[in-house]
């Protein structure tokens, strides 16, 4: 090989290396702007909202208020008040008025029925409300708003004056005639009977001197609208689309009440060998003694019972010696504190006295009074924290001769242990088969109030709520982008409902004259009631991520400037109590694009 | 304290010395070149020669990317990688972990080398200018594929910038039977530098939040005195002083040749270390920024019928932290020292017995530096085929990818001229863009060459 000759090929091919142009990649083609960006997974987190509260929605309508606890009620009160002069009268209850008819019971032919006083008493539930309702929220059907499950209600009267009568006692005898939307009333009391779905029947011995007023407990179950609705039930609603019953509602009362009179008011005309009385007292804790050596820090003795002079009694008296019958004797004992021990009994002393105040010896009876309870048969009973009425009973009967005054100095009770403080009283029954006259001429002065609480609670609810919100897109933040297709977003959001109720939405995209764009669908989202006992935002289980796709059903996505929420809330069998503390809480929301952005960025 | 824009500027002075790269790597086993002593100490010209201006002259660009990473032709005309029509995976694939770009720039502005003292001895005065990127692939991935993960983690991005002036003195003999030794002993004067590192950059996007943190360190000097104006509890603005040195340092290079002529005749093996060394700039600027992430959460408890609104006081809220944590913290200006980045040469030829013109060569070749460093082998095929004329051809398998190189050097007696690249563009764009990836490289001189040869 000719060495130069290899050396200078080798050198030509050096110029192999030289460079070569590709037209492909010309820059001069122009290049095209279609870019994707963003992929398909990125979320952009927008926060929390607010906690909706139930509070905001009925904060304004002053019907509903709520109960210590935070419960949502309806309350009605209102007074009634009259004075009037009768003797021996009547008092009716009637549909609008409370007519109280005072009945004077005896057997003297001399005695009538007074006349009829009528007191006019707002007794009537008038409530009505009315709402703007220029907002574009819309509120459909109530069916049936129910109070809980024996949800107490509790109506107080009070009848003041009523002690100026001078009598001690009273039989209450009255019907209350409630609204027709109160049904399923129950009644634990003896003294209260349900008559009908929704009227109750009263009777009761009413202490007229302490005319303490009088507490009538019932129970419901149900606040029926619906029923009420067929009679003309009207719904409207208010600024925030609450719908509430407007309507007119009367409660009613009538029946009597018969006067009971003790010997103060007894008539002196005519003969009453025998006469009826109803004595009351009230009996301090004086001692307590040791019984079967075991100790207490003191002891309770009654020392002084009652006395009663029987100077009047005895002018009525052919034959100055009476005879007392303890027909129906018992003592009751009120054990108001908790006694862990048993009370083993109750020894009654009646003194007979003459004028200077000495014993007479024959008359003095020591009864002991062994303990029956009501519900137990035993000699000893064990009290335990609730107030309970012992009876104390005697099947003794014996007669005083003699006397002038009938003492019971002392009453005394062995407890074994004995707390430290004992209320009692002792209502020893004397009967006669006749009732005296009673001159009734004072007076009277009649005032009652009324005090209902209703709880709101609902049963079969369902009620719509719709609202929009602005959720425009800023055109100045993407002045790069001219045009945004094939894309999809996807709304993501942890919800806490501690509402006992369930809730649908439902989303529709507006433009901006508030029209649905139909190219726009939206998935609508279900949501289950909370049925925890307690259920607050705090520490609800009733938690879910929920998802809303939005997509567009054509290539591009036309931009929306406003979201449609229809919301629907429902509660189906149960019936659920609402609270101020319910609310729902929107937390997390995330946006995320659920397709490619193709954008064309312009030049 | 004072903001980022000090640091653009210098960034932007820095990037004005926009040049390129050391003697060409072409010319390493051509024995008629003038400025191999630059790559290796130990070597000697043939003769003695004078440079003035022009004597050396090597400019290049690196990178590990090119246009058709970025662009594709579609049809009739061309789209980006953003497209919908340019697959991901096809895209992503393509891409080298770290997208590595570099400038390089070298002058000899003056040089003269002769024999004395038995050996033979160089000085020159010359310019260095090397700027580098690294960018971690998942930046791309990122844009491409778009948020796909909850949770990303970036690091080793790096910008950096050395200019400096070099007043070299060399010298080399054979201290043995076909063994020499050489040594370049340099003066080096810094006339700009800056390094950003973004040491870490982490990302989190998720339906709770929006989370990104990173830690950024800058450091920025100038060969001159500069001062920040004093303006009470703030500092003014940035000024320079009088324009003497004021960043000196000093290097050496390293080097060994030996001609196994005695053992295995026609080989020869050579190795040398260069740019061992460090410059002290007197006036340094350090900047971090404070670490804070920026989050992003939303807002809290909003009214929705104002929710638009909450959500842009929110964004103001978290604007002006990221305005915050974007304003850097200047600690000082103070001297400090920057290394310069060594590289390391190990070479083996062999003149073919049968001519012994012709010779074949490899090259190992590594730069050492964090972020900018690069391994390259390169094969060599070497013809002196006349005594004043000689020729390289080479291919190299780099960091950059492969690259082709070549050389020709004329050195008759009174003048000697080169020419040659190490990285050769095989492929350019109308617009001559390289398309394969960046890397091109043209180096040239012509020296005055008196003497006769050793």
């Amino acid at each position: 090989m000719n060495k130069k000759a290899l050396g200078m090929s080798l050198m030509g091919t050096l110029f192999i290396f030289c460079s070569c142009v590709d037209n492909a990649y010309d820059l001069n083609k122009g290049i095209e702007t279609d870019v994707e960006i963003l992929g398909n997974k990125l979320p952009i987190p927008l926060g929390s909202l607010k906690a909706f509260m139930l509070d905001s929605l009925v904060k304004d309508i002053d019907i509903i208020e709520t109960t210590e606890d935070g419960d949502y009620c309806i309350k009605f009160n209102g007074a009634m008040s009259e004075e009037k002069y009768m003797s021996p009268m009547d008092i009716k209850i009637g549909s609008t008025n409370i007519n109280v008819e005072v009945a004077v019971p005896t057997n003297n032919p001399n005695t009538r029925n007074g006349g009829t006083v009528s007191l006019p008493v707002p007794f009537n539930i008038e409530k009505s409300v009315s709402f703007n309702n220029q907002v574009s929220r819309l509120f459909n059907r109530v069916y049936a708003c129910s109070f809980k499950e024996d949800i107490q209600v509790r109506i107080d009267l009070k009848l003041e004056g009523l002690e100026a009568l001078q009598t001690n006692s009273a039989d209450l005898d009255f019907i209350i005639n409630f609204p027709e939307f109160f049904n399923g009333l129950k009644s634990y009391d003896e003294d209260v009977k349900v008559v009908k779905e929704n009227s109750i029947h009263v009777t009761k011995e009413y202490d007229v001197q302490s005319n303490q007023g009088l507490t009538i407990e019932l129970y419901c179950s149900e606040f029926n609208f619906e029923k009420e609705k067929q009679d003309g039930l009207e719904l409207e609603t208010n600024e925030y689309g609450v719908g509430f019953l407007s309507h007119q509602s009367k409660m009613s009362a009538e029946g009597q009440i018969t006067l009971l009179c003790d010997a103060a008011g007894l008539s002196t005309s005519g003969t009453y060998p025998k006469f009826a009385m109803d004595l009351d007292f009230n009996f301090g804790v004086a001692s307590i003694q040791i019984v079967d050596g075991v100790f207490c820090d003191e002891f309770h003795k009654v020392d002084s019972v009652f006395a009663l002079d029987l100077d009047d009694i005895r002018e009525t008296l052919e034959d100055p010696n009476i005879n007392i019958t303890l027909a129906s004797p018992h003592i009751e004992v009120i054990l108001d504190n908790y006694i862990s021990s048993p009370i083993k009994h109750v020894e009654l002393e009646l003194l007979g006295k003459d004028q200077e105040g000495e014993t007479i010896p024959n008359t003095v009876i020591n009864e002991k009074f062994a303990i029956k309870s009501a519900t137990y048969d035993e000699s000893t009973k064990t009290i335990i924290k609730e107030t309970t009425n012992l009876l104390l009973t005697s099947d003794k009967s014996f007669s005083i001769e003699g006397f002038e005054t009938i003492e019971t100095p002392a009453l005394e009770t062995w407890f074994e242990p004995i707390p430290h403080f004992i209320g009692f009283s002792v209502h020893p029954f004397l009967s006669n088969l006749e009732r005296a006259h009673v001159k009734i001429d004072q007076p009277l002065r009649m005032d009652a109030t009324y005090n209902a609480v209703v709880p709101l609670s609902f049963k079969e609810l369902q009620f719509s709520y719709c609202d929009t919100i602005p959720f425009s897109v800023d055109d100045e933040s993407f002045e790069e982008v001219e045009q945004i297709s094939n894309i999809g977003l996807k709304l993501r959001m942890t919800i806490s409902n501690t509402i006992p109720a369930g809730f649908s939405l439902i989303t529709t995209a507006l433009d901006h004259n508030n029209n649905p764009i139909e190219d726009i669908t939206i998935s609508p989202i279900e949501f289950e009631p909370c049925n925890e006992p307690y259920c607050t935002l705090q520490n609800t289980k009733n938690t879910k991520r929920v998802e809303i796709a939005i997509e567009s059903k054509s290539a591009g996505f036309p931009k929306f400037e406003h979201l449609k929420f229809e919301f629907e809330v429902y509660s189906k069998d149960n019936t659920i109590g609402l609270n101020k503390a319910q609310g729902i809480l929107i937390s997390d929301i995330a946006i995320e694009l659920s397709g490619d952005i193709k954008a064309n960025l312009s030049e | 304290m004072k903001r980022i824009k000090y640091i653009t500027l210098l960034l932007c002075m820095a990037f004005s010395l926009e040049g390129i790269a050391q003697t060409a790597k072409s010319a390493y086993f051509l024995d008629g070149t003038f400025h191999n002593s630059r790559l290796n100490p130990a070597m000697q010209a043939e003769r003695s020669f004078i440079s003035l201006g022009i004597g050396n002259i090597s400019i290049g660009t690196n990178g590990n990317v090119g246009l058709s990473h970025f662009i594709y032709p579609k049809d009739d005309h061309l789209t980006t990688f953003m497209s919908g029509t340019v697959n991901q995976d096809e895209f992503i694939n393509r891409l080298p972990e770290r997208i590595r770009l570099g400038t390089n720039f070298d002058a000899t502005l003056l040089g003269f080398g002769f024999r004395m003292l038995g050996g033979y001895t160089t000085f020159s005065v010359s310019t260095h200018s090397n700027t580098s990127m690294s960018l971690p692939k998942g930046f791309f991935e990122i844009a491409k594929r778009g948020i796909q993960e909850q949770h990303y983690s970036l690091s080793a991005i790096n910008m950096n910038t050395m200019n400096y002036a070099a007043a070299t003195l060399g010298y080399s003999r054979e201290v043995y039977k076909g063994l020499s030794v050489g040594v370049n002993l340099k003066y080096l004067m810094g006339l700009a530098y800056t390094d950003v590192t973004f040491d870490k950059f982490n990302a989190e996007f998720s339906d709770e939040r929006w989370m990104i943190e990173g830690h950024t360190q800058a450091q920025a000097a100038l060969f001159s005195e500069v001062y920040f104006e004093d303006e009470g509890q703030t500092l003014g603005d940035l000024q320079m002083g009088s324009l003497s040195p004021r960043a000196n340092g000093f290097a050496v290079d390293l080097g060994v040749v030996y001609d196994m002529k005695d053992f295995v005749p026609g080989l020869t093996l050579s190795a040398s270390v260069i740019d061992l060394g460090l410059i002290n700039w007197k006036y340094m600027m350090s900047i971090q920024d404070n670490g804070s992430p920026i989050v992003w959460e939303g807002v809290k408890d909003a009214d929705i019928n104002d929710l638009e609104g909450a959500l842009e006081e929110e964004m103001d809220k978290v604007f002006d932290k990221a305005g915050n944590v974007a304003e850097f913290e200047v600690n000082d200006i103070k001297s400090g020292a920057t290394n310069l980045k060594a590289t390391m040469y190990l070479g083996a030829e062999y003149n073919m017995p049968f001519y012994k013109p012709l010779s074949a060569a490899l090259l190992y070749s590594k730069k050492f530096s964090p972020y900018s460093g690069w391994d390259e082998v390169r094969g060599y095929v070497n013809i002196a085929p006349l005594k004043w004329f000689e020729a390289s051809a080479n291919v190299g398998y780099s960091t950059f990818g492969t690259t082709w190189g070549w050389m020709l050097n004329f050195h008759p007696t009174g003048v000697n001229l080169f020419v040659g690249s190490d990285y050769m563009i095989t492929k350019v764009n109308p617009q001559f863009i390289p398309i394969n990836n960046f890397n091109n490289h043209i180096t040239l001189g012509m020296n005055i060459v008196f003497g006769k040869r050793k």
